[in-house]
């Protein structure tokens, strides 16, 4: 079977990512839009789109009967969630099956499985993967939860089974504060996921994030394609990845055979990554997503994989393009999230209008965006507006590559984390590579940012003083003015008439 | 000679000092620029290992291919002259920085006096309160709670007391 046409369920440089792939391959790319989103890229590259109308997320991305009714409408083969939305989502997946569609993700009972913790742990362990010491199946009493606490010690996080998005967790430091944060716990996961089921773990502190991307196929083929690091997060999110890892190359290939393994004896189709904690030379398994992920590109750029024309192969049933020992890995990328968002001001998230885009370029030079000139950022959406990946042949030189491209990267109009992501590669430890997840909190990247633009308010002072030069006033656009609702305008009117 | 200056820059606030040896002060923090004009409208300025590209393009500032918008007034507070000049009949509140009307704290027709508060506009999440320039009635308010408004956007005019 082949693909004739992809409904892509998702928005912004995703979506763009998407439709690129689906052109490759010669797939009809179907677009869904929300009112705000109407000038975005992705409904501009399509070649036919959907309007999901105004509203919130859950009215429009997240609409799963409006979704479906699109995917119906559109005689859409199959249908892409990108990341984020419906991705995770195993009744809409379960769903699409049921229309008789290609979810491009594994299926929904694999999606359901995963999302259980200790399901996810349990199958991990069965293929001698590492795992957080912790309870080895959910608690319920106040009873167990001491009792497991006291053999794998403090400091423990207690987990909502079907939690996810960093909520549901309760990190405990001792042991009178056990029955609170564990009734706390219990008392979220009931509220927000609809289950009671908690477990606990030994809290590592300040691990280092890595991850091995792998890919099956319905031949029973599964392989994987490296690994990643992503320690270079803020509040849970991460901010930049790079591939490969630290990790001996011998060490990631046995991790590597390892994830594989599990995504057999599951039965997994299509892209996922498992997710792991590194602590003093020790790896713990953490959990799968059964999706792709925003860090995708930094694999591509080291394996020379097209991985999302890779889930379209195999989403048409077709094998995989490559067995593993096809697979070399070579060089050094990294990824850097741009976001619209100012890193002065407690990263508090921008909109408005891009008045001037610079693109960087150059060999292994990519910027992966949705943005354009005079396009206006709704408020409505993540603060993601692009993404920088570079490569180089070694991380040293991949650094370079990336101070080039971040001085050059111009974004006018908003105020981005651009310097940030400066002031980051120019530490000691971004460059030592002694990095954890909590480097944003152990340095003080605030007094870097803000001498910085001490020079530059520094700089263009001297010059206005030294060449009685000033700048003609100009009258700044609003960045806060909402976007006209041109569908909410005419469904007035309508209803005026 | 010290010249203390008030910088707006993408719409925050900064003191600055500019010391005699070409030197200026922000914050405490004294830094030595170095110029050199590259072009007619292009400058770099290094400070040891960092430098930056300024230009000018069109009449706007370009700082690294960025647009700036910058504002360097005299630190003496503007409101004072201005109330001791010769003030025309009747004068217009303008939005000193773009932002959004929070709260409006006179009606039209109210008599106020100079330095009353007229309204409080938020801009980058900073409550800043306009004060009436000149003691006077309201003659019109142009904007409501809640509207963005305009660098230079007139907000409040004000008919002078004929006593004064």
């Amino acid at each position: 079977m082949t693909l004739q046409s992809v409904l892509i369920a998702n928005r912004g440089e995703i979506a763009v990512r998407i439709i690129r792939a689906c052109r490759l391959q010669g797939i009809y790319a179907i677009a869904v839009f929300s009112t705000e989103d109407q000038y975005s890229l992705h409904v501009k590259l399509a070649d036919e789109c959907y309007s999901l109308g105004s509203g919130t997320v859950q009215e429009t991305y997240l609409n799963i009967p409006k979704i479906l009714e699109i995917l119906e409408k559109s005689n859409a083969d199959a249908i892409h969630p990108g990341y984020g939305f419906l991705s995770e989502n195993a009744d809409f997946a379960r769903r699409v099956e049921e229309n008789g569609k290609v979810l491009i993700g594994p299926k929904s009972e694999i999606i359901d499985y995963l999302g259980d913790k200790i399901k996810a742990k349990t199958i991990a362990a069965q293929v001698g993967l590492p795992t957080v010491p912790g309870s080895s199946g959910y608690i319920t009493t106040l009873e167990e939860a001491h009792e497991i606490a006291e053999q794998i010690g403090y400091p423990i996080i207690i987990k909502a089974a079907f939690g996810g998005g960093g909520r549901g967790m309760e990190r405990v430091n001792e042991q009178s504060t056990l029955e609170s944060a564990f009734e706390g716990c219990q008392a979220i996961s009931e509220q927000f996921f609809g289950r009671k089921e908690i477990f606990i773990e030994k809290f590592i502190e300040n691990p280092r994030h890595i991850e091995i991307q792998f890919i099956g196929d319905n031949h029973g083929n599964v392989i994987h394609l490296g690994d990643r690091e992503c320690s270079i997060q803020r509040a849970n999110q991460k901010l930049i990845e790079e591939a490969p890892s630290f990790l001996p190359r011998d060490e990631i290939n046995q991790l590597g055979i390892k994830v594989c393994e599990l995504a057999k004896n599951l039965g997994y189709v299509n892209a996922g990554t498992a997710e792991f904690l590194w602590k003093n030379g020790k790896i713990y398994f953490n959990e799968v997503n059964p999706r792709i992920q925003v860090e995708h590109p930094v694999t591509e750029m080291i394996t020379g994989i097209d991985l999302v024309v890779e889930q379209l192969r195999v989403a048409a049933g077709q094998p995989l393009t490559y067995v593993q020992k096809d697979i070399r890995f070579s060089g050094h990328a990294i990824e850097f999230r741009i976001n619209a968002e100012d890193p002065h001001t407690q990263n508090l998230p921008q909109s408005g209008k891009i008045t001037q885009v610079i693109i960087p370029g150059g060999s292994n030079v990519r910027f992966d965006t949705f943005i354009y000139p005079n396009y206006v950022i709704p408020n409505n959406f993540d603060s993601l507006i692009g993404k920088l990946i570079v490569w180089a042949r070694t991380r040293d030189q991949a650094i370079i590559q990336a101070r080039t491209a971040l001085r050059e990267l111009t974004i006018s109009g908003l105020k981005t984390n651009l310097e940030l992501h400066q002031a980051i590669i120019e530490t000691r430890e971004y460059k030592r590579w002694t990095i954890s997840t909590e480097f944003l909190n152990q340095i003080n990247i605030a007094k870097i940012l803000r001498n910085y633009e001490y020079m530059k308010i520094a700089a263009i002072s001297q010059v206005m003083e030294l060449f009685k030069l000033t700048p003609t006033k100009s009258v700044t656009e609003i960045q806060t003015r909402p976007t006209r609702n041109l569908w909410r305008e005419s469904a007035r009117r309508e209803q005026v008439r | 000679m010290v010249k203390k200056k008030k910088v707006i820059y993408h719409g925050r606030e900064f003191i600055i000092e500019l010391l005699d040896n070409q030197q200026i002060q922000i914050d405490g923090y004294v830094f030595s620029p170095k110029v050199v004009q590259q072009a007619e409208n292009r400058f770099k300025v290094t400070f040891g290992k960092y430098s930056f590209i300024l230009e000018k393009i069109n009449g706007k500032f370009y700082l690294e291919g960025e647009e700036v918008d910058i504002n360097i007034r005299p630190y003496i507070e503007v409101e004072n002259s201005i109330i001791n000049s010769n003030l025309p009949k009747n004068s217009n509140v303008k939005a000193p920085i773009p932002g959004k009307i929070f709260q409006i704290l006179v009606k039209e027709q109210d008599i106020v006096k100079k330095g009353q508060e007229l309204l409080i506009l938020e801009a980058m999440k900073m409550r800043n309160r306009i004060l009436a320039p000149i003691s006077g009635k309201i003659t019109k308010i142009f904007p409501k709670p809640g509207d963005n408004v305009f660098q230079d956007q007139e907000l409040i005019s004000i008919m002078q007391n004929s006593k004064e």
